[in-house]
């Protein structure tokens, strides 16, 4: 189940907000919202649901041994197992199959001579969520061992905590320390709750209305023969998935914060318009925050971080990238994206840096948008052939094939109209307007401050509700499959 | 920002003004489910919607179970017929992309209020993206050389009738960017090609034909994929003339055998209602031929006994019989026939019109007709797996579902 789809929106969702607060006492809430969360996840996913939940028992236990274990090299044991039990969990589901089929290749291909026989693989399914699961894991464990938080006395907080639907799927990748708290108190304001209905609104508008609206191109042009693309559709594909993908994913984000308001809680914002940073070190600070957060803090600072020789740092920098790359996808094209972008963190610390900063603003905007842009094509693209295809015609470099495809079979006006609305709403133009009219109320008499209030705070309710239903009439006209032929 | 004691009721008004449109809004599809509130036209989308799923209890059958009551609430939710008008509209009046979600993306908007049917593939074949390969041109010459021969040894001809899509025909209505490209031979050039150089099957291509006859007005729908009555009707004199050619004499009527009205203002076409704007983009002047007294009049009845097996409504075997002459034809066809069949009637004593693009042998024996004629629709006839199409002709009489209009 997804947020943008009308049994979400218009079944699922009006049923868990009506009982919610129906319900008296904190936990009798977290015990509703696992139920239903349960449920979210097993509409999905029936087939995994008992394995997530075995493990998330499993970590559960291990949490408590390790929360109430005294001798260090016993604590180290348990959080040990329970790492290697998390990540042996994505490791077999996400990466074994590819891993098999890529050694496979080998002894089909260059190590043919060597008369192997192909190693079996069998039809290994990809739990949905299962990266996000495994990183709620793992920081549980992790920030129980570190002191940071205890271990939840009732496995049903944990399962909660992991199992919680509006970041299951597609996060922000929340801490243990930063929720557990929340489990054992927290209040559903009026304030709150608005609050979260205007954060749904407009990520649900942000993923329905403009990245839903540039991601068909994108789709196409992606899809096309190498042969048939030209330099400006490489150039059109590549920018529409650079909205896509920020719209989508922070669209998802939003939504997930603004449940979690409507529910009492708070979660870490996952971006803060990535789009504007001047470099690519400030692009992983502003981009899918809590992914960057999590290694920074679970993996880039115990490997040593910056406190070493600048040589370690680079390198530490390079494993945290490869990671990183290899948590998007089980493939080579994320890896290389990632360690892509690694590349351009270690050079940021040497002189490049310096020349970087040194550049006029308006230019360091330009690099770190080029470099981010030019890593989607890497991170989009389904194998490297395709991606060289892309990055050679947008170089200009590439030879034309017998037929290309023609620009404006793509160009839409709807694209145009996404491409122009991302464009704006990636820069903090909302924030500014917001603070500037509230500056300038500020400097009126009281009672236009207060007229002033009062028609900004209207038309902010009215725009909500606006944008609520656009996107329902857009969700709905994506179930609308009409045929030219009757088909049964 | 300093908040104003007005501004914070000020603020507790917009909030709870605001939640409570908000669970009016969440709850108001589920609400129509029993109120019935939405009061929009049904939408067209020539599908059944989902059907509630039924339950198996196995891991399996779960899974299966909850997918389908999504599919199943995506179909049916209370104000989807409103919500989807909206957007059709919005997105019609707004961004006029022709675009109206799922498969209506393939409705292109040309120039004017000009439509077309242009699926991916079908624009790909315009601007000369996708070719047939070798082994299916020789698939579709062992197909119709097949058929032929099958008919050979039982008396009968053959004749196979190509009616070209609109943008064949009309080119220059479509947006500049594909109408600038539809230069390259197409998939239909190299078939015709090929069959010539390879077999002597009877082929029709109807578009010098049409080409010629859309000089004395337009002869396809603006906004529907067909051909309108005086498209039909020029295509009827040359299919008939074809037929004289190949050792069946009969003159085609003339349009003075007819009385021609003109419908200022009809019912919009097929891509109209795709796109959903069957309000905003009505069919006009669209011509209508009818028979004048002076002709023999004809019986035009369904027989859907005569390949039994489920039909969509409307589609089901026709017979047009005229006592006054002689000749019998089976024709398999798809939906552009329609509008052939009151102008074929006029010249033979009994058609069966079977209206899928594959045989049914027990049929032709039975009837044992004169000429069987095929009409494949140019965009039907490039796509149309000919292996697929000879394996259905062997599956004579089973159940298949018609895959043309």
């Amino acid at each position: 189940m997804v947020f943008s789809s009308p049994f979400f929106l218009f079944l699922f969702l009006p049923i868990v907000l009506t009982i919610y607060p129906l319900l008296r006492g904190v936990a009798l809430r977290n015990l509703f919202l696992l139920v239903v969360s349960l449920i979210f996840y097993g509409w999905g996913e029936v087939g995994f649901l008992f394995l997530l939940l075995g493990s998330t028992i499993a970590n559960w236990f291990l949490g408590l041994r390790v929360d109430r274990e005294q001798d260090p090299a016993k604590r180290k044991r348990a959080v040990t197992l329970a790492i290697v039990l998390n990540i042996g969990l994505l490791v077999f589901f996400k990466y074994t199959g590819p891993a098999i089929a890529g050694i496979n290749s080998l002894l089909g291909g260059p190590l043919a001579s060597l008369h192997l026989p192909q190693i079996p693989v069998g039809d290994i399914r990809l739990p949905i969520g299962i990266s996000f699961f495994t990183f709620h894991a793992l920081s549980y464990v992790m920030d129980i061992y570190r002191r940071k938080s205890s271990a939840a006395q009732n496995p049903a907080d944990t399962a909660l905590y992991i199992f919680f639907f509006p970041q299951l799927v597609a996060g922000p990748i929340l801490r243990w320390s930063a929720i557990a708290p929340q489990l054992l108190k927290r209040a559903v304001t009026r304030g709150g709750f608005a609050e979260g209905i205007r954060r749904f609104a407009g990520g649900l508008a942000k993923k329905v209305i403009i990245a839903n609206a540039v991601a068909l191109p994108a789709d196409q042009i992606f899809k096309l023969p190498d042969s048939e693309l030209t330099p400006v559709l490489a150039w059109f594909a590549t920018l529409c998935y650079t909205v896509q993908i920020y719209f989508d994913f922070s669209g998802y984000s939003d939504m997930a914060v603004g449940l979690g308001k409507m529910f009492g809680f708070t979660f870490i914002e996952n971006f803060d318009h990535p789009y504007v940073s001047q470099s690519v070190k400030e692009f992983w600070r502003r981009w899918h925050i809590s992914l960057s957060s999590w290694f920074r803090d679970y993996l880039y600072i115990p490997l040593g971080g910056n406190r070493c020789s600048e040589r370690r740092n680079m390198l530490n920098l390079v494993i945290v990238f490869f990671l990183c790359g290899l948590w998007h996808g089980a493939s080579w094209t994320f890896v290389v994206w990632g360690l892509y972008h690694g590349a351009f963190l270690v050079l940021e610390r040497t002189r490049f840096g310096s020349l970087v900063e040194k550049m006029p603003r308006i230019f360091r905007h330009g690099y770190a948008l080029l470099a981010v842009l030019v890593g989607w094509v890497l991170f989009r693209a389904t194998s490297f052939p395709q991606a060289l295809a892309f990055l050679s015609n947008m170089i200009g470099v590439a030879t034309p094939g017998a037929v290309t495809q023609p620009l404006s079979r793509y160009v839409t006006h709807e694209s145009v109209f996404a491409l122009v609305a991302g464009a704006i709403f990636a820069t903090p133009v909302i924030a500014w307007l917001k603070s500037t009219l509230s500056r300038a109320a500020n400097r009126l008499p009281q009672r236009a401050c207060s007229a002033l209030t009062a028609t900004g705070m209207t038309l902010e309710a009215v725009i909500t509700i606006g944008l609520l239903l656009i996107s329902s009439a857009w969700l709905a006209g994506s179930t609308y499959n009409p045929f030219i032929y009757f088909r049964f | 920002m300093t908040l104003f004691p007005s501004a914070e009721i000020l603020r507790r008004r917009a909030d709870i003004g605001l939640i409570a449109v908000f669970f009016i809004l969440v709850w108001l599809p589920c609400a129509d489910t029993f109120l019935h509130l939405d009061r929009a036209a049904a939408t067209q989308e020539n599908r059944l919607p989902a059907t509630f799923p039924k339950f198996h209890p196995s891991l399996a059958g779960i899974g299966k179970f909850l997918a389908g009551t999504e599919a199943y609430f995506a179909d049916h939710f209370g104000f989807r017929r409103q919500l989807v008008r909206w957007q059709q509209r919005w997105q019609w009046k707004i961004f006029r992309d022709a675009q109206g979600g799922g498969n209506a993306r393939s409705v292109l908007a040309g120039k004017g209020d000009w439509l077309f049917f242009a699926e991916p593939r079908t624009v790909n074949d315009i601007i000369g993206a996708m070719r047939f390969t070798a082994a299916e041109l020789e698939g579709w010459r062992t197909l119709l050389t097949g058929r032929r021969d099958w008919l050979r040894e039982r008396g009968i001809r053959y004749l196979l009738v190509i009616p070209p899509d609109k943008q064949s025909i009309y080119p220059e209505h479509l947006p500049d960017w594909l109408a600038d490209r539809t230069g390259p031979p197409q998939r239909l050039d190299q078939f015709l090609g090929y069959m010539r150089a390879h077999s002597d099957v009877p082929i029709l291509d109807l578009r010098a034909t049409l080409l010629d006859a859309k000089k004395s007005g337009d002869i396809y729908l603006h906004t529907d994929t067909h051909w309108n009555a005086r498209g039909a009707f020029a295509a009827y004199r040359r299919i008939v003339q074809e037929i004289a050619s190949l050792g069946l004499p009969s003159t085609p009527l003339d349009a003075e055998a007819f009385d021609i009205s003109i419908a200022a203002k009809g019912p919009a076409g097929d891509l109209a209602q795709m796109m959903g704007q069957e309000g905003s983009l009505p069919e006009k002047n669209t011509p209508s031929f009818s028979p004048k007294p002076s002709l023999p009049p004809t019986r035009l009845r369904m027989e859907p006994d005569l390949v039994p097996k489920k039909w969509t409504p409307g589609t089901e075997p026709r017979v047009i019989e005229n006592p006054a002459t002689r000749g019998k034809m089976v024709m398999f066809h798809d939906s552009f026939a329609q509008h052939l069949f009151l102008f074929l009637g006029q010249n033979f004593g009994r058609i069966v019109f079977v209206w899928q693009p594959h045989w049914n042998k027990p049929v032709i024996e039975r009837e044992k007709p004169d000429i069987v004629v095929d009409d494949i629709l140019q965009r039907v006839l490039i796509f149309l797996n000919p292996e697929d199409a000879r394996k259905d002709d062997e599956r004579t009489g089973s159940e298949i579902s018609p895959a043309a209009k």
